[in-house]
């Protein structure tokens, strides 16, 4: 039985992956076992930027048809800001010159247009953790080892960011407000047990934060964070529930350390991850085991947390594998197990939702 | 193809096949059937269902299909995988190995199509557009050559979002301009085309007027990417969606389906090429539709989209939505959905505007969580009235297609559902009032759920091995809910609507007969292990009134009548208890 599972842990070691998707030329500036910090650029990639259409033919008062005899470029050519592409010559020596607005290749001729093919951006991919390079896929980019803790959220906006990890709530379920917010959130990456303010996202974004992971969010909150300009992962999902209480007990105990936010693109789990990371020079005495990647079965005595319902975020034990599908309140019949909760309370929960914590 | 097989206990293909394994990978769950001829029968003997896994952490579609079979091989008590999890094929040995495998596949990718035609009102463009609503496909963009102007922007917009298929329609019976303006948009393709290296370059289908194939070629310049099917829509009058549809689907089979991960793995590990799951549904409504002789109407919803196929007989008509699915579009879909309007099916809250936030909250957690279930009343009430807004909206939006009016109530004599729908809904009771108000339904509607996700399967089989599919469809596949029953029209309320008379088919005096007035909704059992047989005399209708209902059967089957008239006015209409009748 596949069921949904989730990573909270603490003092692990683990890997990292920071590549593009193929369909690029990438230059990958590092090697095997080199440390990295977090703003190193891993990878470089070529990004295309458009085209630009000089109108040659409207330019110069002529017909599609009759610019060939004007034209100083033929596809494929590059050309500089300010490359001739076209010449007008008129009586007395005088000329008429299209000259090009954009550094590219001319990409085609038609109809009297010239497509120039910007010159492409550089994309450069820096590491956003501490850590060291195990492994370089050629055109691509790199895995990182990576020691330190680590949490998998359930949504993210799809950016990525790192920072300072900075501790907004005094509760996991408290919802963030301009009177909850304190100290000075630059470069910080804040942590809130709930937000529904879309207006909040603005302020961070003009205190200088660098990303938010909050437990949940208001849908409004939900629509507005697809839009920000900077990283949100959301640990419980939509509603007022607000975060997984292991979650943000790890994420407290790490306050002011440095942490990145990943959009979960090419983890291992395809989940938003949030990586607390050990600085290469911090002597802390602490081991790091290596971190277990596979899924888990449900058993007898793991941790679980509700993924749904009225009692979603809440944590809880199995103790219970039902066989047979069972009938909920609701009247569906599912497979599951009996949880108990923390506070002692006992119910079946279909696989469905179910979280293991990992 | 690596399979084992006993030398002395090989059987030649010729002879009869009784053993079939049926595989369904689907978006989110993959389904094993085994099926066996017992006593000159096929039955379907065991099902196996557990999570696809093509996506992480196993990024591998092979992984599910041999966990649904050893799953299945201890349900069915059949030896299906020898030690090195290859197939036992061929045997005649009691309890081991299969004779025949087939395998559907669907995850649904979204292909991006560019359609290609001179003007925007050729009709040649709503066929391509209803076509590749068959592939899960959206249309992104209309070129045509009626606005020179839109040149420029037109490659631009090629070169920036590579569209995966560029399809060329259009006729010429429209005149003589037409020509120039299909090589026109042509230009953009071709020039937008030739900026993408050639391993991106779109697959481009030409299926316009023949006799502008030529100088479309040149204006596209693009070489052997150039595929030519006959014209779509020689004229408004006539479809020749065959051959490109044939040439489509073998663009998802080369480009789509192959990056599936696993699925090449699963293909040369079984020797079978896997046929897309809409192909199996559309030969079984088909099938159902010649049948009854009349419509039917297949709803399938799952993650990634909402399937509906529409099959009469002659006519079949297959629609995805990938919009309409459970998953991350949900979040986008709910902005197009107007949430107030949906509030009052839901009870409980002060007000509207509460109700409206709750219904919001909860489509964007489901596009989160998109498999969770249900666990307590309120959640299921939250379910009921989203899966009403996906199904009202895809029905009612299709139905041009189907060539029905979208305000009328819907008329079909069966209806299919399965997936998610069933997985959402519960008991009966919820499931057919949530059809009711989504669809509309009118008239007399025999309601079945493919509890098994069998329905694509079996498609597939009725192609290969008729009888077989035969065998399953009349004696397991299906669990028959019973009849639904719209009363027309609007009434006053309280006034008699319509009248049930119930018999066992050994009997000429009635177990049950109740008069139902306007706004009631009452369901009437079947006496258990037996035929039984209702009349329906539906009140100041007409002259033809009276509707014999033949052959009820089966554990679940009852008469379902909703007699609130239609269309469903809010709040009146809104109830959810449906009133019980048994015979004794």
């Amino acid at each position: 039985m596949l069921v949904s599972s989730t990573i909270i842990e603490s003092n692990k070691s683990f890997l990292i992956y920071r590549r593009f998707d193929g369909n690029q030329t990438v230059h990958i500036p590092v090697s095997n076992n080199q440390e990295l910090s977090p703003v190193q650029i891993v990878a470089q990639a070529k990004q295309e930027t458009g085209y630009e259409i000089v109108p040659v033919a409207e330019a110069l008062g002529l017909n599609s048809t009759d610019i060939s005899s004007c034209l100083t470029v033929e596809v494929g050519d590059s050309v500089k800001l300010g490359s001739l592409l076209a010449e007008q010559k008129k009586l007395f020596g005088r000329a008429r010159h299209i000259t090009s607005t954009v550094e590219g290749t001319i990409a085609e001729i038609v109809e009297g247009n010239i497509f120039i093919s910007r010159a492409p951006d550089d994309v450069n991919l820096r590491a956003l953790v501490s850590g060291r390079v195990v492994d370089v896929i050629p055109n691509t980019g790199v895995a990182i080892e990576v020691q330190g803790s680590r949490l998998q959220g359930v949504w993210s906006n799809g950016l990525e960011s790192a920072g300072r990890l900075l501790i907004q709530s005094d509760a996991s379920d408290t919802k963030a407000t301009r009177a909850t917010l304190d100290g000075d959130l630059y470069r910080s990456i804040i942590v809130l047990g709930q937000i529904d303010d879309p207006k909040l996202l603005e302020l961070f974004a003009e205190a200088g934060a660098r990303g938010v992971i909050a437990g949940t969010a208001s849908a409004e909150l939900y629509h507005a964070a697809a839009d920000w300009g900077l990283p949100l992962i959301l640990t419980d999902g939509v509603g007022s529930g607000g975060m997984y209480s292991a979650m943000f007990q790890l994420l407290s105990e790490n306050s002011g350390k440095d942490v990145a936010l990943f959009n979960g693109k090419y983890s291992l789990t395809g989940r938003p991850e949030v990586i607390i990371n050990k600085r290469p020079e911090t002597e802390d005495g602490i081991t790091y085991h290596t971190s277990r990647l596979k899924r888990a079965d449900p058993a007898i005595g793991q941790t679980v947390r509700l993924l749904t319902g009225e009692k979603r975020g809440r944590n809880g034990t199995i103790v219970k594998l039902h066989s047979w599908p069972m009938q909920t309140p609701s009247g569906i019949k599912a497979e599951g197990v009996d949880v108990e909760l923390d506070s002692g309370e006992l119910f079946f929960v279909p696989f469905a939702n179910l979280d293991i914590i990992m | 193809m690596i399979k084992e097989a006993n030398s002395e206990d090989h059987v030649e293909q010729t002879q009869e096949l009784s053993t079939f394994l049926l595989v369904d990978v689907g978006e989110s769950q993959t389904t094993a059937l085994l099926i066996k001829n017992v006593a000159g029968y096929c039955r379907l003997i065991s099902r196996a269902m557990v999570k696809s896994t093509h996506k992480a952490p196993h990024n591998n579609a092979a992984d599910g299909v041999l966990e649904a079979i050893q799953k299945l091989e201890w349900f069915g008590n059949q030896k299906i995988l020898n030690q090195d999890k290859d197939l036992v094929m061929h045997t005649r040995q009691p309890g081991r190995g299969i004779d025949k495998f087939l395998i559907s596949i669907s995850m649904e990718q979204v292909m991006n199509t560019v359609v290609v035609a001179p003007t925007v009102d050729d009709p040649a463009v709503e066929s391509a557009v209803h076509l590749l609503q068959r592939f899960s496909s959206t249309l992104d963009r209309l070129l045509t050559g009626a606005n020179t102007r839109n040149l420029s922007e037109n490659i631009v917009w090629m070169a920036d979002n590579r569209p995966d298929l560029v399809l060329i329609v259009g006729s010429d019976a429209r005149g003589n301009g037409m020509r120039d303006r299909i090589v026109q948009a042509a230009k953009a393709v071709g020039a937008g085309m030739r900026q993408f290296s050639e391993p991106y370059r779109p697959e481009v289908i030409y299926a316009a007027s023949g006799h502008w194939t030529e100088d479309v070629a040149a204006a596209l310049d693009i070489g052997d990417k150039l595929q030519t099917a006959p014209n779509l829509r020689p004229d408004a009058r006539h479809e020749r969606v065959k051959p490109v549809r044939k040439m489509i689907e073998e663009v998802v089979r080369r480009n789509h389906l192959a990056r599936i991960p696993g699925l090449t793995e699963i293909m040369r590990w079984s020797g079978e090429t896997p046929y897309s799951r809409n192909e199996g549904l559309a030969i079984f409504a088909r099938f159902q539709a010649a049948l009854v002789n009349g419509p039917i109407l297949i709803l399938d919803l799952d993650v990634n989209g909402l399937t509906m196929v529409y099959a009469k007989p002659k006519f079949t008509d297959l629609i995805v939505r990938t919009d309409l699915g459970l998953g991350s579009n949900l979040s986008e879909t709910v902005k197009s959905l107007n949430l107030q309007m949906l509030s009052p099916w839901l009870s409980g809250y002060d007000n509207p505007e509460n109700a409206a936030a709750a219904l919001h909250t909860h489509f964007i957690n489901r596009s989160i969580f998109p498999h969770s279930i249900s666990q307590e009343k309120k959640e299921m009430d939250l379910d009921l009235t989203l899966l009403q807004a996906l199904l009202s909206k895809g029905v009612k939006e299709a139905s041009a297609a189907w060539g029905l009016d979208e305000d009328a109530p819907l008329t079909v004599n069966r209806l299919f559902v399965r997936g998610k729908i069933l997985e959402m809904t519960g008991e009966e009771d919820s499931l057919i009032l949530m059809l009711l108000n989504a669809l509309q339904l009118q008239g007399e509607c025999e309601l079945f759920i493919d509890p098994h996700n069998a329905m694509a399967l079996l498609g597939g089989l009725l192609e290969q091995e008729p009888e077989a599919a035969v065998d399953v469809i009349e004696a397991d596949a299906f669990l028959n809910l019973g009849w639904l029953v719209g009363v027309s029209g609007r009434g006053r309320k309280g006034k008699d609507a319509v009248s049930i008379s119930l018999f066992d088919d050994d009997s000429s005096e009635p177990l049950i007969k109740r008069d139902i007035a306007r706004g009631e909704l009452v369901s009437v059992g079947i006496p258990p292990n037996k035929l039984a047989h209702a009349t329906v005399h539906y009140r100041r209708i007409g002259l033809s009134n009276t509707k014999k209902l033949e052959d009820i059967e089966g554990l679940k089957a009852r008469v379902w009548i909703d007699a609130r008239g239609r269309p469903a006015v809010l709040p009146d209409d809104c109830m959810d208890e449906w009133e019980h009748l048994d015979p004794k």
